[in-house]
Order: structure tokens, then C-alpha cells, then sequence
């Protein structure tokens, strides 16, 4: 058996006594999972594409399983790397979504994704959340330790870039998750209420703005409405957000068994946006409430230990990536049962999807990295001077 | 800079938190608090927020799982496409004469899957071309349109293998019901039609009942008795040729039960094909005057002055009336009627007899208004009929219930009423004073009401009366030997949409046997004319033979026992003429 020693000094041993185990395990283990439901629920689209059945288990182990070394490896290298890795990998993924408007793949009204020497596609606007992060709290930090506050314009101006570049695709949910988190990090970095406050009210006007000018937001937004308030339940039409919440309701507690549910053949992306749904449906209410456990304790442990951070970087970045972590999951989980109009967001770690899963990888290895409990202050160079 | 000089002075090892506790106490009341402490307080509210939102998700969701609500996406599912047969099959009253089935039939589609990137639309359309007789260009544009493109119904075995043939990958094959209706358009105005879907929309009659009352029996047997719903819709449509009628609708109703054995509106249509043609081309062939119109019947409706008047005991019917009064209130010219009578005085009997109008509008006087109203009321003809069909239409009431539009209603118009409602008040009348309650389904033999609208004596006295109307009256031709036919005719002039009146409207209410009435017969022709051997355009030349000939074909068939004599019945009439 593998033993590590604690008085071994080397990048592995020291990673192993500093990281948070019980995080990087909680998330093996989510993804885990996440393989056993895509058991259940990737018959139904390998049929859709007439491929075989196993195809979507066989895909997703793998990317599980580059994720995970992906994620271990990020965490083993010390926390400077993370502001290279995500400076360079942020620019790559600019690069890749400006590739997307230019040579991309499009698939439901939106073009995304880039074909890779024609074998796997990628979104490079995954691989753009964590990086943005990272980078915005560095300059957050920044403007802190150097009482400058232009330095917090930055995210801002990065922020407007990388959010244009989404509204180009069109990704609305990325743009608005990203945006939730953006408004987190200033939230934690301390700004002011009486900033804050406003804050809320131009998102609210925005909502507004996007309901009346794009006809896809609102006919989502028209149709969770609907389900909600009722009005005319015949004449509507069978809305991804109604058979969600069917999935859900033919679950009920037990769930109606691993490969026996039906509902989710009416779901058009069960495997990706409406996995929970799927999974209620399978293995029902017992089941969800796990895990909506299982992604709260990941989100409260990953809070508690930035907040213990006493580097005001790590802390920042830290609970920057947990809580773009935690809102995927939530936003994922409200549009499931239809709390929120429908959005396409996955759920970390258990939704089917290349991209999603690496940059889950690389957003959770930054996370492990910047938590480790070394001494850090060794490391901002910038406090040297 | 002074906290950043803070942090240079510690070194591995120090107690941070001690220094971090003495630079906050010298900066208490400065903005600039320590901003790792500021981020580790809102970092503890963004954690609560997290707990929040779960334990909501939470909530949300065991109430979901707990407490299911219909589940809504399968009734979307079209019904034509459930394997189990969705709809029943209808039979009339005898259960052998079918009047609707439901058959498994293919339907080919072009679907679009996401797969089918490099679907090839042009190939498609000119492969498919020849099997489905249609233009390559056509199609091209249909098969363009949508990622489901349906590209034929009902296809036979043949053709299915064809279109496989036809080397296009991306057609699929579905199993449909679809509703077949054997007769065709016999009693196409109850059975009304379906649509593909089995949905409301667009579908009417007892399917449209079907579907919003979600029926699934295996079997349903309505009271309709094909047989005689073929000899009245054959009657009816002969006698829109023979009368050069625009329109013609009858009904055939039970009269002590409600059942309603046939009804017929013509032009009428095919449901089979009904839906290849627009609403608006098919209106007329559509439109169920008996349930949907509301129609002043004119003269019929003076059973109803009589009886309200008999049951009032405000008259009796040896009381006599001067039929040469000029009653002008409120009018420019006398009342007249349609036949001037050569006596003077007639007595109430008489009056119905020679349907006088102007011994009718005395008679409304005597009973008085606000009695007219109720007694009309109760008949049902001011209200709404309920059976087992949506497009009942409404009675058309009088703007101003005043004593000019009681007259006119006294003699029938002014006063629009549907037929349907019509026929079952005129079954109250002669059924012995019952109310009774038309339906399409067959009723038990115990069936009874007892709901009152006049006394049986009075009932009896109206069967006498109406028995003379056709014995020596108007409706002599409607006559049928041995079943003592009793009836009214009406020959009431059609208001027109832009005022006044134009053509008319003939009717003929009876029932049969008279002195024990099993069964009421209404027919109605609209703008017949009269010519060659029928001299004249009233409902003495058109309505009522034609009721004759409907009650002489059906009366054997619905085992009616032949009686020669009225007598039984002339003994209790009050009447000494």
C-alpha cells in the first residue's frame, strides 16, 4: 500500500499533508457518480444518435478521468503557478471563443464550440470562467495591497470583454453566471453597500433590457412564467421546463428506477442542462436531496477554508472558483425545478460534456492549489517592496 | 502605507492574529478595515446565502417528489398515437348498426434528427417525388421547413414499402388512429367530426364530447336509431329538392324520456372528408340548426299561448274570441292573420285550429305578460338546452319584453328559440304536462321526471286540439292512418339581418300516437317555394306532408300499435263543439 511519510519533503508528499483531501475526495466521488447516472441517462441520447450505448459512459470516463489528473496536477503545483496558468490559459480560451464567432460549430441557435483537428469539440468559454476569476482577484488584491483602486477597474474592463464576447455566441447563462460571480468577488472583496445595493437594480433593469430584446430569452422566460403563475396549460406547448418538472414529479421519493423512467426521453438535453431532473426521475427525491447535501458541504467546507485564508489573494481567488462552483450547481438545480427560467447550465462534475468537465478540473485543481496550508507569506511578491 | 510596513514586520511563526486584533483596535472607526477580516464576513453571508438556496431547492423538490401534480406531458402526446385504442367506438340504440370506429393507420414523416447534420434535402425531395406524386419542387420546400415534416397520412402497406425503398434514411414510420365513420353523412350533425389529434380543436359534435370529457369506454350506444335517422334525413333532403328549400332540419325525439332517436340539418356533411375543407367554405354544411340556430317558428308556437292559458284556467276552451277585432296598439296597420276567418267568433278550440293570431294576441292580453314569461321560462325555451353536445346555441329573446312582443310571441315571433328546446317543450305538452330532458344517450325504461309543466288535463285537452289541427286543419297532409298523428303547423316569416322580414320558414311539430303521444316529430324547411303540384309555399304544402311521410316510414319500425279510433279521448275533452 501507499504510504506517504509526513516528513517527506517532496512536491507530492508536501501536496498530500496540505491539501484539502476530504474536497478532492468529495469531488472524485461527485464525479463518480456523475459516470453511474450518465449510465442511466446516456442510453437516451445514444439512441437519438443512433450510436452505441455506451458511447456517452466510454466518452465521459475518460474526460473524467483526465479532469481528475488534471485537477491533481494543478493542485500539486505551487500557488503562483495558478495566476500563470490562468493568464495564459485565459488568453488561449479568448482566442478560442473569438475562433468560435469566426469557424464554430453551432448547435441550438447558438455557436459555441470548436472542432479540434475534427475529433472532439470544445467550448472554449468554460476554460474562461476560472481564469477571469483568478484574474480578477489578483487585481482586487492588488488594488488592496497598493491602495490604488484603478487596479480594480480591471476586472471590470475584463469582465465587459469577456462578456461581449459570450453575448456574440450567444451564451446569456454563462454571461449571467459570470456576472453573478464578478459581483461576489467585489461583494467579498469588500465594497461598499451603498455599491452593492445598485448593483442589484442594474441587473434587474438588464433582465428587463434582455426580455424585450432577445426573443430566446423571453419565450424561456414566457414559458417558466407560465408553469409558474398557470394560465392556459392547454394551449401551451411542452416546454423543456415542463418536462423537468415532470421528470421530477414521476420521480417521487423512491425514484422509478435505474433505466425504467420515460420522462426523460421528452427532456431534449437530459444528459447535460436537465441531469438533475433525469436523476430524479431515476433514482428520486432521496437521491437529489444527497446530493444537493454533497455539493453543500463541498461549497460550505470550500468557503470556511478560504475564509481562513490570511493572504488576501488566495482568499479572494479561492472563494471566487468555490462560488462559481456552488452557483453552477445552484443555478443548474433551480432551473431544474423550475425555480428559474430555463438556462443552459450543466452541473459540475455529474453533467455529461467535455469541456464542462475539464474546466471544472482546472477550476477545482486552482481551488485545491490556493488552499493548501503553506505559509503564505512567502509568496506575494508584490508586498516585498 | 503603514499596513503594508504591518505585514513586512512578520515572519514565520508570529502570532497574526494578535497583530491583526491591534490594527484593527487603532483603526476602530476607519473605512479601511483589515480586508482579509472584511472577506472572511461576507464570505460567513455568502455561505448562509448557499444554505439558504439549498435548503429552498430542497423544500421545492420534496414537494415535487412528495405531492406529484398531474403528470402534463403525456395527455400532450398526440392521442393518435397511444398504443392502446384511444377512443370508443359508437353504435346506435339497437348496438348493431355502427356509426363510428376507430382504425390503425401509417403515417410517414421525414424527422430531422441532430445526427442528420449532412441531411441532404435535395436528394430527398427528388427520391421521395415519385412515390408521393408530387412536384420534387414542392416537396423541397416542405421537406425545408421543420425538423418534423409529415409527408403522408394514411398510407398502405404498398406505399410504405415504397418510400422505404426509395433510399431515404431520415423517414419514419409512425402507427396513427384515425376515426372512421361507416354511414358517412348520416347523422353527421351529432356524431360531428374529429381531428387527427383527437383534441378539441377543430373537432365538434359527440366527438368534441368525447374528447373534453376524456371518455374511454370500449363501446358507447347513443339513442339514435339509425334506421329512422335515415328515413328523416332522406326526407328531409328530398324535400329540399321537391320545395326548392335552401334548408331543412327535423328531429325525432322520445317524448316521455328525452331520447332523441334522430336529427338531421341540412345541407349537412361527410365527417370522414370534412376537414380537406376550410371552416369558412363548410360553414353552412357545418352549422346544426338544430341545436346551433335559434328560429321564430312562427304558428307552432301558439300550443304554448293555449296550454299557458288552459293551465292558468284563465280560458277554457269553449270561450269564444272576436277574430275580426282590430287590435292596433302600437301598431299602423290591424293585426291580421293569415287566413281571414269567415265567422266572427271562434272558440279557443278554433282559434289553434285556424291558427288565428289575433284570437291568440287576445288570448296572451287575458293571461297577461309577466304569466307569459314564466310559463315560457319554464318550458326551457328562454334558457340555454344542455345534451351532450358544445355548440347548443342560445334563444333569441326580445330586446323589450313589452306588450307588442307579447303579442308577436303569442303567435310565434319575436321570439327566436332553438328546435331542440323547442320539440322537448311541445313533448311537455302532449306527454301528459312532463318536462322531460333530451339526451343522446338511451335511458333506462323506469326512467321518469317529475317536473310539472301543466296538468294532464290540460295536456289532454292540447292533444284533442291538436288532433283536430291535423284531422280537419292545417296539417291534414300530415296525417297517417291509424296513429291519430296530433300536431301544428307554422309558416312564419324569416327576419332578415338587415331588418324586416324576408322569405319564410314552415314547421310542422307533431306526435304520435295522439291519444298516448310515444314520440315527437319536429321538421322545418327554410324558403321552400310553392309550384306545379304544391300550390302554395305554407307549411300546409311542405312541413306537413313531409312529418306525414317520416311518421308513416318510422311509426312500424318503432313498433307503434295501430289504433283506429280517438274516442277514448273525445270523452274526457272539455270542449262542446
Amino acid at each position: 500500500m501507499l504510504r506517504i511519510s509526513r516528513t517527506n519533503t517532496g512536491p507530492v508528499g508536501e501536496w498530500w499533508f496540505t491539501v484539502d483531501r476530504y474536497m478532492l475526495f468529495g469531488i472524485i466521488f461527485l464525479g463518480l457518480s456523475g459516470l453511474f447516472f450518465s449510465l442511466a441517462v446516456s442510453p437516451v441520447e445514444a439512441g437519438h444518435l443512433k450510436a452505441n450505448q455506451y458511447y456517452f459512459l466510454i466518452k465521459q470516463s475518460v474526460f473524467l478521468l483526465i479532469s481528475v489528473a488534471l485537477m491533481i496536477t494543478i493542485s500539486i503545483l505551487p500557488k503562483e503557478f495558478t495566476r500563470k496558468i490562468s493568464l495564459i490559459l485565459f488568453i488561449f480560451s479568448l482566442l478560442g471563443v473569438l475562433l468560435t464567432l469566426i469557424i464554430g460549430l453551432s448547435s441550438g441557435g447558438a455557436s459555441r464550440w470548436i472542432s479540434v483537428f475534427g475529433i472532439i469539440t470544445i467550448q472554449p468559454s468554460e476554460f474562461l470562467k476560472p481564469c477571469l476569476i483568478i484574474l480578477s482577484a489578483w487585481f482586487f488584491a492588488r488594488s488592496k495591497e497598493e491602495q490604488n483602486s484603478k487596479y480594480s477597474l480591471v476586472p471590470g474592463l475584463l469582465f465587459v470583454l469577456v462578456a461581449t464576447l459570450l453575448m456574440l455566441q450567444p451564451d446569456l447563462g454563462q454571461t449571467i453566471l459570470l456576472f453573478i460571480t464578478i459581483l461576489c468577488l467585489v461583494f467579498v472583496q469588500g465594497f461598499p453597500w451603498l455599491i452593492i445595493a445598485p448593483a442589484g437594480l442594474v441587473s434587474m433593469i438588464s433582465i428587463i433590457f434582455f426580455y424585450f430584446n432577445f426573443p430566446h430569452f423571453a419565450s424561456r422566460l414566457d414559458s417558466w412564467i407560465e408553469i409558474w403563475f398557470g394560465g392556459g396549460a392547454a394551449n401551451s406547448k411542452l416546454t423543456q421546463t415542463q418536462a423537468a418538472i415532470d421528470a421530477i414529479e414521476n420521480g417521487q421519493i423512491f425514484g422509478k428506477g435505474i433505466g425504467e423512467s420515460w420522462v426523460k426521453y421528452h427532456l431534449p438535453d437530459a444528459y447535460t442542462d436537465f441531469v438533475f431532473a433525469a436523476i430524479a426521475e431515476e433514482s428520486g427525491l432521496i437521491v437529489t436531496i444527497s446530493l444537493m447535501i454533497l455539493y453543500l458541504i463541498l461549497i460550505m467546507r470550500g468557503l470556511i477554508r478560504s475564509m481562513n485564508q490570511n493572504n488576501f489573494f488566495n482568499q479572494l481567488a479561492s472563494s471566487g472558483l468555490i462560488i462559481l462552483f456552488g452557483l453552477q450547481a445552484l443555478i443548474h438545480i433551480a432551473v431544474n425545478l423550475s425555480l428559474i427560467p430555463a438556462k443552459g447550465m450543466t452541473l459540475p462534475f455529474i453533467s455529461y460534456g467535455g469541456s464542462s468537465l475539464l474546466a471544472m478540473g482546472i477550476t477545482m485543481g486552482m481551488f485545491l492549489a490556493l488552499t493548501k496550508k503553506t505559509n503564505d507569506f512567502k509568496t506575494p511578491d508584490k508586498l516585498k517592496n | 502605507m503603514s499596513k503594508s510596513k504591518a505585514y513586512n514586520k512578520i515572519i514565520v511563526g508570529d502570532d497574526i492574529q494578535h497583530l491583526l486584533i491591534n490594527d484593527q483596535k487603532t483603526n476602530k472607526y476607519s473605512l479601511s478595515k483589515e480586508p482579509i477580516t472584511i472577506g472572511k464576513e461576507r464570505l460567513k453571508i455568502a455561505l448562509y446565502f448557499f444554505v439558504f438556496f439549498f435548503a429552498v431547492f430542497s423544500i421545492r423538490n420534496t414537494f415535487l417528489s412528495v405531492f406529484p401534480g398531474d403528470v402534463i406531458s403525456e395527455p400532450k402526446l398526440s392521442l393518435a398515437l397511444s398504443t392502446k385504442k384511444p377512443l370508443p367506438d359508437i353504435y346506435d340504440r339497437t348496438g348493431k348498426n355502427l356509426l363510428v370506429t376507430t382504425f390503425k393507420t401509417t403515417r410517414a414523416a421525414v424527422v430531422k434528427r441532430s445526427s442528420f447534420n449532412n441531411f441532404d434535402v435535395h436528394k430527398a425531395a427528388n427520391k421521395l417525388s415519385p412515390y408521393l406524386k408530387e412536384e420534387p419542387k414542392e416537396l423541397l420546400e416542405r421537406l425545408s421547413s421543420g425538423k418534423y415534416v409529415e409527408i403522408a397520412n394514411d398510407i398502405s402497406e404498398k406505399q410504405q414499402y415504397d418510400i422505404l425503398n426509395s433510399g431515404v434514411a431520415e423517414v419514419e414510420f409512425h402507427k396513427v388512429w384515425r376515426r372512421v365513420y361507416p354511414s358517412k353523412s348520416l347523422a353527421s350533425h351529432i356524431l360531428g367530426h374529429s381531428n387527427r389529434d383527437f383534441n378539441q380543436k377543430s373537432s365538434s359534435g359527440f366527438e368534441r364530447w368525447l374528447y373534453k370529457n376524456e371518455i374511454k369506454n370500449n363501446k358507447i350506444n347513443l339513442s339514435i336509431n339509425l334506421n329512422v335517422q335515415n328515413h328523416l334525413e332522406n326526407i328531409l333532403e328530398n324535400a329540399i329538392a321537391k320545395y326548392e328549400a335552401e334548408a331543412s332540419f327535423g328531429i325525432v325525439l322520445n317524448a316521455k324520456n328525452g331520447e332523441i332517436l334522430a336529427l338531421a340539418s341540412f345541407p349537412n356533411f361527410d365527417p370522414n372528408t370534412v376537414n380537406n375543407y376550410s371552416q369558412s367554405k363548410t360553414a353552412n354544411q357545418r352549422f346544426n340548426r338544430v341545436i346551433q340556430g335559434s328560429y321564430e317558428l312562427g304558428s307552432v308556437m301558439k300550443i304554448f299561448t293555449l296550454a299557458m292559458a288552459l293551465e292558468e284556467e284563465r280560458i277554457n276552451l269553449s270561450d269564444e274570441f272576436d277574430v275580426w277585432k282590430c287590435i292596433n296598439k302600437s301598431r299602423k296597420k290591424c293585426l291580421s292573420d293569415y287566413r281571414k276567418s269567415k265567422v266572427q267568433y271562434l272558440n279557443a278550440a278554433q282559434c289553434l285550429i285556424n291558427s288565428s293570431n289575433i284570437c291568440m294576441a287576445q288570448i296572451a292580453h287575458i293571461v297577461g305578460l309577466e304569466t307569459q314569461k314564466r310559463f315560457l321560462s319554464e318550458t326551457g325555451l328562454l334558457d340555454e338546452q344542455f345534451i351532450e353536445l358544445y355548440e347548443m346555441g342560445k334563444p333569441s329573446l326580445p330586446e323589450k319584453w313589452n306588450e307588442l312582443s307579447m303579442e308577436q310571441i303569442s303567435f310565434g315571433q319575436g321570439l327566436g328559440v332553438v328546435p331542440l328546446s323547442f320539440a322537448s317543450a311541445v313533448a311537455a305538452v302532449v306527454n301528459g304536462g312532463y318536462l322531460i330532458e333530451p339526451t343522446l344517450y338511451p335511458r333506462d325504461k323506469s326512467y321518469k321526471t317529475n317536473a310539472k309543466l301543466i296538468t294532464s288535463d290540460v295536456s289532454e285537452s292540447m292533444r284533442y286540439v291538436m288532433r283536430e289541427v291535423v284531422k280537419n286543419g292545417s296539417g291534414k297532409k300530415a296525417d297517417v292512418d291509424g296513429y291519430n298523428v296530433i300536431g301544428k303547423t307554422g309558416t312564419a316569416d324569416k327576419p332578415c339581418i338587415t331588418g324586416g322580414y324576408c322569405g319564410r320558414m314552415t314547421s310542422f311539430v307533431g306526435a304520435f300516437p295522439g291519444n298516448d303521444p310515444e314520440y315527437v316529430v319536429l321538421v322545418s324547411l327554410d324558403n321552400p317555394k310553392g309550384k306545379k303540384d304544391v300550390r302554395g309555399s305554407s307549411a300546409y304544402w311542405n312541413a306537413a306532408p313531409a312529418a306525414g311521410e317520416i311518421i308513416r316510414l318510422i311509426a312500424p319500425q318503432l313498433n307503434i300499435p295501430i289504433q283506429n279510433n280517438f274516442s277514448i279521448f273525445q270523452e274526457h275533452a272539455r270542449v262542446d263543439n
